[in-house]
């Protein structure tokens, strides 16, 4: 069974240059353009890992990652946040929103592959 | 993976030309002794918009100037420092360095480095004259 991806960046070209990587290496993804579209996304579809950006306009990601947490059907799906702020206090925030692991931006598309495989296989 | 980015390039540039416009709008209109948080808030999203998707596609140029105005408009966005004309005359011509950093990657030219040089140095002044953050800082005019 394809495994199915949301990734979630305000950013058009990022947001279509890793869907694009991860489309390449075999998983499903849908997009969403921000965090409000991201939960209205991750409650009607069934996703087996949520990508999102972290700074983003309307819902930020630690702000979606809390709201996700807090719905039955997404306690323990795997989320990773990608950000460029490496801050103990971002990495903080991260942990106790109940983000799964956080990917520095920029990053090569090998090592987006290597953590997805590695959180979902 | 050997993935061809430049692919995305195209989405990059008018993503980033947006963000420009943006950007130039907001501070040509912006009142100085008052700003509107919103309107702080919407120049520093596009900047670190900018910063990110240059990033991503390794147009280190506009990452690093975005980078910097990222960390000024942070600043002025939780009034560690107070808004001046000056400020906003430098943060228009960073404004205009980018534009021509982003033609010259769209269209294969060359951005006047001399120019951008000047921006940057300009910028990194204010960087380091807003250091303290313990307390609102008053921007140096002679310093733009």
């Amino acid at each position: 069974m394809t495994k199915v991806i949301l990734v979630i960046d305000d950013s058009t070209s990022i947001r279509k240059m890793v869907s694009f990587i991860l489309r390449g290496a075999g998983y499903e993804v849908i997009e969403a353009i921000d965090g409000l579209d991201g939960l209205e996304k991750a409650k009607v579809n069934s996703v087996h890992l949520v990508l999102t950006d972290q700074n983003m306009p309307r819902m930020d990601g630690v702000e979606l990652v809390r709201q996700l947490r807090a719905q039955a059907q997404h306690k323990t799906t795997p989320i990773l946040m990608s950000t460029t702020d490496t801050s103990d206090a971002m990495r903080a925030q991260g942990r106790t929103a109940g983000v799964t692991g956080l990917l520095v931006k920029p990053f090569e598309p090998q090592k987006l592959i290597d953590l997805v495989r590695q959180v979902i296989g | 993976m050997t993935i061809d980015m430049t692919q995305f390039h195209q989405v990059f540039f008018e993503e980033a030309a947006e963000h420009l416009v943006t950007m130039e709008s907001l501070l040509r209109m912006l009142d100085v002794a008052q700003p509107d948080p919103e309107q702080l808030e919407t120049v520093f999203r596009a900047v670190h918009s900018i910063k990110g998707s240059s990033g991503a596609f390794g147009f280190t140029d506009l990452t690093e100037m975005s980078h910097v105005l990222e960390i000024l408009f942070d600043r002025v966005r939780k009034k560690r420092i107070s808004l001046q004309p000056a400020m906003v005359d430098l943060f228009l011509a960073a404004h205009a360095a980018l534009k021509a950093m982003l033609a010259a990657h769209r269209d294969g030219g060359e951005s006047d480095k001399q120019a951008v040089q000047l921006v940057s140095t300009q910028l990194a002044l204010l960087v380091s004259a807003s250091e303290d953050l313990g307390k609102p800082t008053s921007y140096n005019e002679e310093q733009a």
